[in-house]
């Protein structure tokens, strides 16, 4: 039996340990803002964050997450208001929305670490985030603001 | 016009025994919620449509072109679109799928518009599959807006006109004296007013206007339409993780399944051994689906599913099992090797499909001839979802959830699949985390009907992971496109020879088709729209080993690659500037009739109301030129190209500033992309769209391919097949949208055109940065040498 | 070459050709307006999104059907007549314009040949 907290509320779980937590989360718990991309850890769809460090489910086990908090994309905001929630909705950042779950809960990690990130630090953090609409010249625009930065380069377009 | 949103779903699934709640996830299920517990009990109207009186229904009459020429054309009946809650909250039912256009977005604000509805008390609902009410659905082709426009308008402005003549009877006032205005009705006379929520239940008692007494705004009156300052209307769930995709859906009891299947097309299990795989714990059934005979359309592939409590049990069941396969006709397919195919073929004559003068008199008599051929490799959509699908069939009745383009077609095939009536199924729209085309085919629909069948109806969520995304596509087709010129003595071509070789679309839906059709070579060859007195464009012939699909802008991409990078090889043969000598070349502005150069296609739309408009695409490319500086001073190892296409009836251009490292790696500085659409209803998500193309285009560009060996594709995950990433994202993306104040003139496509012009604009910048010509895609490592 | 010859190959291909004095072309201008309208029901039959425009022009050029046509949203009947209308469109088209080309160097044998192509092409097609 693995005990774990999902967006604080304990949980235990008794199957396959080796189960993924994007599995875990998406199959067992009922939570499917976490998404499924790729698998291998090579598009940053299933970022969550395992005891306070961005991960990703897709390759994580539910056992390495034992006694650990887990937050996801459902978790990171009480009420949907984490400054890069508010931002990713001021800017208009998505588009078809699929990879921005993941997008977030990376660049939510990156401001913790980084709060101030220039452009390159941006790059390399987001860099494992795929997103096949093309949204990149946004998230960047989106991460600068929610870090209270003036924008740099094009912003796209604000509302 | 208010329907009871149970009543409507009663009426598509009789037999129902669950809450509505649960078998409508997502999005419809939120808004179905919200209208519930307003409190509609008291306000039903019994669906009584008007006649679908789209022109599409009509006998022969005038020729019918877009919108009215689609399956099931178009509708505009308000009580099809619009719901009224007595709390005032209106409901508008967006048809067409979303995959990022913004579609849902634009519908609910066009409509609330000429409704004068307030935008913060609009809801949108999405539509399932029933083209015979809300008319065509399939989502393709860069349609929605450019088709249905006009249409919902007209849907926002007659449930306005019902809520005027409801007031208006109701206080006993002439019509023309009461004003709808900002979810308000108003008599100013007697200082009485309504909110629209109070005066609904009596406008739905009305009959539907009809349409010609129907008025539609001013443009200059538009408070949404036009403007660019509207929030994605699933803003809120997107980014809380709340938005249900094709892949998210959750329904009692359901089943998870993966299917393992043949690696090549055309392919089929010969034997299997499923003992390990039975006792992976969680797994439930096992069984085979029959491969199809091919061509395979929309057909499932065949193999062996696997049908588990869990994706992951599911996934490690597939693992465990033994399968031996009979690899079928195409197990030799070599994209390498096929390419020599290709490039033998384009060097023959081969078919005509558009000749006109004397290409070899003039040809022969040309002061120079310069000739080149490029090569686009297959590609693959690769939507950051999957395809996945959800079925469930109980007593006699299909239910589906799939992230589809295409819910016709899906509902269609579910109800020959399964022998069941059409009235006995029902395909729910989800979101879609991208489609780019993939999921225009359902097979991975049938595929999880078949697995809720195996399991006595028991809903099944069919996933296919990443490998299989890659692995079983419908790819983008390989193309050898050989052009020749002969340059009189200002280096102008007076002979012009393009053969474009590539297996065909065709080749899924019929054996024989060894040719592009019209609709392919009307993408960006046929209608080739330069000032050549002499042009000959041939076809030859080309097989098809692998499923080949629309790819955002299909054909556009290996036709505009080759005839824009050729244009600037021109250039630099006559020394002259790229730019200066694509506009001359392109010739005097002017309208272009389409059936004058052997264009059949024209993207289905009038010849006379959308002719090739060279004045525009002169426009747009001197916008991009204008706006990345073109002629200015480049350092080393930096340069500009540039590119400029028509598409989807529209006129979009590209110009690019590339600096290639010692090591020729090519990073993308700045792009800029200017396109003419027409009037611009949402120009927020142009521009998004536009973002985004260039980020796609990028991608084949640069990086991103898949080959065949063995039959097999050889790519396996995102490491393999390299679409762009952040870091590799230009810091700079202008667009430049040409303005259009017309809002009753045509509207042209946005979701495609951005894409064919941004592979030729980069690899003509590299040329001007290095002298080094690109004539294959991707570029990657083509430098380093 | 001709004065006429000359005129014709100088001409752009959006610009409507002026009438010049031969039987061929006479005839010409006739089946063009014919060889125009066909094309224009190619394009509005043409339309059916992706899965209609692919399974009706598989049919139609070819003239069979594959394993999965039957199932096309349009009725298989105007879907293969669709596809193949496309096809022999362009076919008519390509061979009036050899014609006027033909007809432009003063061969009339080589335009009336190109013409009676065109025609029977036309004839056949929706």
């Amino acid at each position: 039996m693995i005990k774990l907290t999902v967006n604080g509320a304990e949980r235990s779980f008794d199957g396959d340990p080796d189960m993924p937590l994007l599995w875990y989360l998406r199959d067992e718990v009922g939570l499917t803002g976490t998404k499924f991309g790729c698998g291998q850890a090579l598009c940053g769809a299933c970022t969550i964050h395992v005891g306070g460090t961005a991960m990703r489910g897709c390759v994580t086990p539910v056992s390495a997450a034992e006694g650990q908090a887990v937050v996801t994309i459902e978790g990171l905001s009480p009420d949907g208001n984490h400054p890069v929630q508010v931002a990713w909705r001021d800017l208009n950042v998505a588009q078809c929305g699929y990879c921005q779950c993941g997008q977030m809960m990376q660049a939510a990690s990156l401001l913790t670490d980084t709060p101030k990130p220039t452009d390159a630090q941006i790059d390399e953090a987001m860099s494992g985030n795929l997103c096949r609409c093309g949204t990149y010249p946004r998230i960047r625009a989106a991460i600068h603001q929610a870090a209270g930065q003036a924008p740099v380069a094009n912003t796209g377009e604000r509302l | 016009m208010i329907h009871e949103a149970k009543l409507m779903a009663e009426q598509a699934t009789p037999n129902r025994e669950t809450p509505l709640l649960d078998t409508v996830p997502g999005a419809l299920a939120n808004v179905s919620r919200r209208a519930m517990l307003g409190g509609m009990g008291a306000l039903v109207l019994a669906l009584s449509w008007r006649d679908p009186a789209s022109a599409a229904e009509k006998d022969e009459g005038p020729k019918k072109y877009g919108a009215d020429a689609m399956p099931h054309g178009w509708q505009d009946d308000p009580k099809v679109f619009v719901a009224i809650a007595p709390d005032g909250t209106v409901t508008v039912t967006c048809h067409r799928a979303e995959m990022g256009q913004g579609v849902r977005t634009s519908i609910a604000f066009v409509v609330a518009d000429e409704l004068e509805a307030n935008w913060d008390k609009v809801t949108i609902a999405q539509a399932w599959g029933d083209e015979a009410r809300f008319g065509n659905q399939d989502t393709d082709g860069s349609r929605s807006l450019r088709h249905f426009f006009q249409h919902l308008r007209h849907a926002g402005a007659a449930a306005r006109l019902m809520l005027v003549q409801a007031a208006a009877k109701q206080w006993n006032v002439p019509v023309s004296e009461v004003r709808a205005e900002n979810h308000v009705v108003t008599h100013a006379k007697s200082k009485r007013s309504l909110g629209y929520g109070e005066i609904a239940a009596a406008a739905a008692e009305l009959p539907v206007p009809a349409r010609e007494s129907v008025a539609l705004k001013e443009s200059k009156d538009f408070k949404y339409i036009g403007k660019g300052k509207i929030g994605l209307i699933d803003n809120r769930d997107i980014t809380t993780g709340k938005a249900m995709y094709g892949i998210d859906t959750r329904l009692d009891g359901m089943l998870y399944a993966l299917v393992a299947r043949p690696a090549v097309y055309g392919g089929k299990v010969v034997s299997y051994d499923d003992t390990e795989a039975l006792k992976v714990p969680g797994v439930v059934k096992i069984f085979k689906i029959d491969a199809p005979e091919i061509p395979s359309e929309f057909q499932p592939l065949g193999g062996v599913a696997v049908i588990a409590k869990n994706t992951w049990a599911a996934m490690k069941g597939r693992e465990a099992l033994k399968i031996t396969w009979d690899d079928g006709p195409n197990a030799g397919y070599d994209s390498v090797a096929f390419r020599g195919e290709l490039e033998k073929a384009a060097r023959a004559p081969g078919k005509v499909v558009r000749n006109q003068g004397d290409v070899d008199g003039a040809m022969a008599k040309a002061k120079t001839r310069v000739e080149a051929e490029y090569f686009v490799p297959h590609l693959v959509q690769a939507p950051m979802e999957p395809p996945a699908a959800t079925v469930r069939i109980k007593d006699g009745f299909c239910e589906a959830w799939a992230c589809t383009q295409a819910p016709q077609a899906t509902h269609d095939r579910l109800a020959k699949k399964l022998g069941l009536a059409t009235d006995k199924v029902r395909v729910n729209m989800t979101l879609l985390g991208g489609g780019f085309g993939r999921k225009s085919k359902p097979d991975y629909v049938l595929e999880a009907a078949l697995c809720s069948q195996a399991v006595g109806g028991a809903p099944v969520k069919l996933t296919w992971t990443r490998e299989d995304d890659l692995h079983h596509g419908y790819y983008h087709t390989i193309s050898v496109e050989r052009i020749e010129a002969g340059l009189d003595a200002k280096g102008m071509p007076v002979a012009w020879l393009h053969r474009s070789a590539a297996p065909t679309i065709g080749s899924i839906f019929a054996p024989d088709p060894k040719h592009e059709l019209p609709f392919e070579l009307g993408m960006g060859l046929t209608n080739t729209p330069f000032a050549v007195p002499n042009i000959r464009l041939e076809n030859p012939a080309a097989d098809a080993h692998v499923r080949i699909g629309w790819f955002r802008s299909v054909s556009n991409i290996p036709h505009a690659f080759a005839i824009q990078s050729f244009v600037a090889e021109l250039a630099h043969a006559a020394g002259r500037d790229p730019k200066d000598y694509l506009l001359d070349l392109i010739g005097p502005d002017r309208k272009i009739d389409p059936t004058s150069i052997g264009d059949v296609w024209n993207y289905g739309e009038d010849p006379a109301r959308y002719p090739i408009e060279t004045g525009r695409l002169r426009g747009v490319i001197e916008a991009a030129a204008k706006g990345i500086g073109w002629g200015r001073t480049m350092a080393k190892g930096t340069g500009l190209g540039i590119a400029g296409h028509y598409s989807f009836v529209t006129h979009t251009a590209v110009a690019a500033e590339v600096e290639v490292g010692a090591k020729g790696e090519v990073k993308v500085k700045r792009i800029d992309i200017a396109i003419d659409c027409g009037p611009q209803v949402n120009p927020e998500r142009i521009r998004s769209q536009m973002e985004g193309a260039v980020v796609m285009g990028m991608g084949l560009a640069l990086s991103a391919e898949i080959t065949f060996k063995d039959g097999r594709a050889q790519q396996n995950n995102f490491d393999g097949y390299e679409i762009t990433r952040i870091d590799a994202a230009p810091k700079e993306i202008h667009v430049h949208l040409l303005p259009n104040p017309n809002f009753s003139g045509p509207l042209g496509g946005v979701g495609e055109p951005g894409v064919p012009p941004v592979a030729p604009a980069i690899a003509n910048a590299v040329f001007a940065a290095t002298g080094r010509r690109i004539r294959q895609l991707p570029i990657r490592d083509q430098l380093s040498v | 070459m001709t004065r006429h010859a000359w005129l014709a190959a100088g001409l752009l291909a959006a610009f409507t050709v002026p009438a010049l004095a031969s039987p061929c072309a006479d005839r010409l201008t006739k089946v063009e307006s014919l060889a125009k309208d066909k094309s224009k029901n190619a394009i509005s039959a043409s339309t059916g999104g992706q899965a209609g425009a692919g399974a009706r022009g598989g049919q139609g050029v070819t003239g069979n059907s594959g394993a999965g046509s039957a199932e096309a949203a349009a009725p298989s009947e105007k879907s293969a007549e669709a596809g193949k209308g496309g096809d022999l469109a362009i076919q008519a088209k390509v061979a009036l314009d050899e014609a006027r080309t033909a007809d432009g160097k003063g061969d009339e044998t080589a335009c009336m040949e190109a013409l009676g192509r065109a025609q029977k092409l036309l004839a056949t097609a929706p």
